[in-house]
């Protein structure tokens, strides 16, 4: 069995003068769930097609599982964007449908179809049509529909776009049961907080190019980090501590201290010298940066 | 990959004949088709009498138009008595106990049986033969209405045409002042005026007064032609014989079909109508069923689903499933139809299967061709707005698209009353073979025999103009489907689909 998910290398893709998937190099392991982050037009959704084979690249490969995409087709599950169903198919057929594109006999398609349903608590609108189920639903429709034929590579392009907090809630449980029954997810989103709560390796799209790939731990190590302290007095004094870069005051936007730490540095030094001066700071966090900041960090240094 | 063809085939199939668009088109044509031919024979068996007067001031004109309004009359009632004997009378009874008024019957539109008919005593004597030799159950005999109900002119409408007035005649003909026809109050719907001195090579013309169109100007013109014609010819003879010219004669001819070497029967007439009918239908369904295709695809491209689709199949596989599902369609929305159309005609009359059964026997020698360019032809129109539908990003750009499309797809039709006029004459041989027009002109033409070479080389023409169209609107379609963007001009679309495939990486 391929080690890989997938491997792109020298990936690109042209639509007339726009480039927007530009040399791309990219391996990602099997297992896990993989986030795909990138702004509006960063080549994310191209990459998925190109990982489809909705699209064949202008230049470089393009492997999944461990081989051609064509071959691999029936081993692939895909979430689109929006609805990707028949409006007026009965929810248990529309599952059995792709199922049965993907290689199932019709029988087994629609078994399963049924009892994905019942277990993700739909088995009551097994019936209905897809036209009369709310949002939420027809989104977990439409990924049991990407799901029924079990493959090993899920691919989600924004599942979290329109869901409610609570829908929200229940698709992030089923990606993580998905994940621990050993299959490969990739999802693209824009919503930070999905990718930094989900997934085990993250790749940053911008302009075509990858920005960034690694774990959420190695992304946070892209921005120094910074401790906020939260006192009226002036502790203008932290700037003499050592690996400590920057002191910032409270300003505009900002009620705390900002002051930026070198790699290495914890938080402990600060809070003895605050001590030291006889400051008790009301307000104390030296939290790694958060994912929304990283991501906005490479964005703009890619901009 | 078959597998996926045919899933997919199914899918569409089922996609579309579960709409209830579908059903309610599978049920109102045959209520349409059921109007359009009950509403004009309706009309035709009970035309609305037009009530006529003629004002003769020439003299000898009136009798003339009398004369040919009760020919038409005994005509029309020698043709339904004729027609109602061949379905109720025993005719081998007849022709034992009466055989002229069986000879009569038999040939009702020669003059000379109307002549006889009449001399008879007309359908009442006729019909006096007729009552005993009929088959149990046989209905009533329906007198045709006549469409002519000749009145005297009134004395106060002939002065007022004689003092050049005509003021009398318009209160005549709306219904201020009426007429007693045929025992009841009547309006005049038209008044024939004929002046003085109206006569063969004269100035004057005779004048045909009417609120009510033209109904019965020709039959009009007709019957003065003939007493002028009758007229000139009995000067030309000594006036002893003058009582003897007529122009009651009429000269038997009868069309044969020269590949049968026998006389053209009505099952050959058949034969000739159910091609053309399924011409007809090739364009119903196309833009029934086939257009479906576009709207299918416009929508699986907003709502993504052919995204979903194409992680599943390629986009050959999908366009190809998608024509076969669309032309079992097309067959199951015949089928239900020509179902239906039976059952309504077999309601009606009994002898509907067995006409319809030599229609059918009548096609029988033409089948495969019937079947190959009816086949093409709606796939050619299929491809055409499946890939219209792949190129457009929204409905409103695909109906751009489509006013276009259909003003070249519905050519054919305006083309038809010329092509039926000479079915192998020169436009009908150009425009057969112009490859989209192939499969409608030579469905309709096929049952007036063109040539051999014509027939088979267009047919190959028709095979492969499908199989190249769906080989490169797979290109196209490959390439838009998954577009959003505005669809591509004309001059580019015509390039991708000419030019070779891009090699794929």
């Amino acid at each position: 069995m391929a080690e890989l998910a997938v491997e792109l290398s020298g990936v690109s893709k042209r639509f007339g003068d726009f480039i927007a998937v530009d040399h791309l190099d990219l391996v990602l392991p099997r297992g896990g769930i993989l986030g795909f982050l990138g702004p509006n037009g960063a080549g994310k959704t191209t990459t998925l097609r190109l990982l489809l084979g909705l699209y064949q690249p202008d230049e470089g490969q393009v492997r999944v599982l461990g081989g051609a995409v064509g071959a691999m087709r029936p081993r692939i599950g895909y979430l689109p964007e929006e609805r990707g169903l028949y409006r007026r198919a009965r929810a248990d057929d529309a599952i059995a449908y792709i199922a049965t594109l993907k290689g199932l006999s019709w029988g087994e398609a629609k078994k399963r179809a049924r009892a994905l349903l019942e277990r993700f608590g739909l088995g009551d609108f097994a019936r209905v049509r897809v036209e009369g189920l709310s949002k939420g639903m027809a989104q977990k429709v439409q990924l049991l529909a990407a799901v029924a034929h079990d493959p090993d590579f899920v691919i989600l392009d924004e599942p979290f776009a329109g869901l409610d907090p609570v829908n929200q809630s229940d698709l992030q449980s089923f990606l993580q049961e998905l994940a621990r029954e050993g299959k490969t997810i990739l999802f693209s989103t824009h919503t930070m907080e999905h990718a930094e709560r989900l997934c085990d390796r993250l790749v940053i799209l911008v302009k075509g190019k990858k920005r960034f790939e690694g774990t959420l731990e190695e992304a946070q190590k892209l921005l120094p980090r910074r401790a906020q302290i939260g006192s009226e007095a002036d502790l203008s004094f932290l700037q003499a501590i050592a690996g400590v870069t920057q002191v910032l005051p409270p300003g505009e936007g900002n009620k705390r201290w900002l002051v930026t730490l070198q790699e290495g540095i914890d938080g402990r030094a600060l809070l003895k010298a605050c001590f030291e001066h006889g400051v008790v700071p009301d307000y104390f966090d030296v939290s790694p940066p958060g994912l929304h900041d990283v991501f906005v960090a490479v964005v703009e240094k890619a901009s | 990959m078959i597998r996926r063809t045919l899933l997919i085939a199914w899918a569409e199939f089922i996609k579309y004949v579960t709409r209830r668009g579908f059903i309610i088109s599978l049920l109102m044509m045959p209520v349409l088709l059921a109007v359009s031919i009950a509403v004009p024979s309706f009309t035709a068996t009970h035309p609305r009498s037009n009530v006529m007067t003629v004002v003769d001031l020439a003299g000898g004109y009136a009798e003339a138009i009398a004369t040919a309004a009760n020919r038409d009359q005994a005509r029309a009632e020698l043709q339904a008595l004729s027609s109602y004997a061949g379905k109720y009378a025993d005719e081998s009874k007849l022709a034992r106990q009466d055989p002229a008024l069986s000879r009569l019957l038999a040939t009702p539109n020669r003059i000379a049986s109307v002549q006889a008919f009449t001399t008879r005593g007309g359908w009442r004597a006729a019909f006096a033969v007729l009552s005993p030799l009929l088959k149990p159950g046989a209905p009533a005999f329906d007198v045709p209405k006549p469409a002519l109900v000749l009145v005297p002119p009134p004395p106060d409408l002939v002065a007022d045409f004689a003092s050049s007035n005509g003021a009398v005649a318009l209160a005549y003909l709306d219904g201020v002042q009426s007429v007693t026809a045929a025992g009841h109050s009547a309006r005049l719907s038209s008044i024939v005026f004929i002046p003085k001195h109206f006569a063969p090579g004269g100035a004057r013309e005779a004048e045909y007064w009417s609120n009510n169109a033209e109904q019965s100007l020709q039959f009009v013109r007709w019957a003065l032609t003939d007493a002028f014609r009758l007229q000139v010819n009995r000067a030309l003879v000594a006036p002893a014989l003058q009582a003897k010219v007529t122009l009651d004669v009429d000269a038997p001819l009868k069309a044969i079909d020269p590949y049968k070497g026998k006389e053209i029967s009505w099952t050959d007439k058949l034969a000739q109508l159910v091609p053309v009918g399924l011409a007809f239908l090739l364009f119903i369904v196309a833009f029934s069923d086939a257009a479906l295709l576009l709207q299918g695809v416009v929508e699986e491209k907003s709502t993504r689903m052919i995204e979903v689709l194409l992680s599943c199949a390629s986009p050959h596989e999908i366009m190809t499933g998608k024509l076969i599902g669309v032309v079992g369609l097309a067959l199951v929305t015949i089928g239900g139809w020509a179902v239906m159309c039976l059952a309504m005609a077999m309601a009606v009359s009994g002898d509907a299967l067995t006409v319809i059964g030599a229609g059918l026997a009548a096609l029988l020698p033409m089948l495969p061709l019937v079947l190959l360019y009816f086949l093409c032809g709606l796939l050619i129109y299929a491809t055409i707005f499946l890939g219209i539908g792949a190129t457009s990003a929204s409905l409103p750009d695909a109906q751009a698209l489509m006013g276009p499309a259909t003003m070249i797809i519905v050519l054919p039709n305006m083309l038809m009353g010329a092509i039926m006029q000479d079915p192998n004459g020169t436009l009908a041989q150009v425009i057969s073979w112009i490859p989209i027009y192939t499969p409608f002109f030579m469905l309709v033409r096929l049952p007036f025999h063109p040539a051999p070479f014509e027939l088979w080389a267009t047919a190959i023409l028709t095979l492969l103009t499908t199989v190249l169209l769906i080989r490169q609107m797979g290109r196209v379609f490959a390439r838009h489907v998954l577009a959003t963007e505005r669809p591509p001009s004309f001059a580019s679309l015509l390039r991708q689909m000419v030019g070779r495939a891009k090699t794929k990486a």
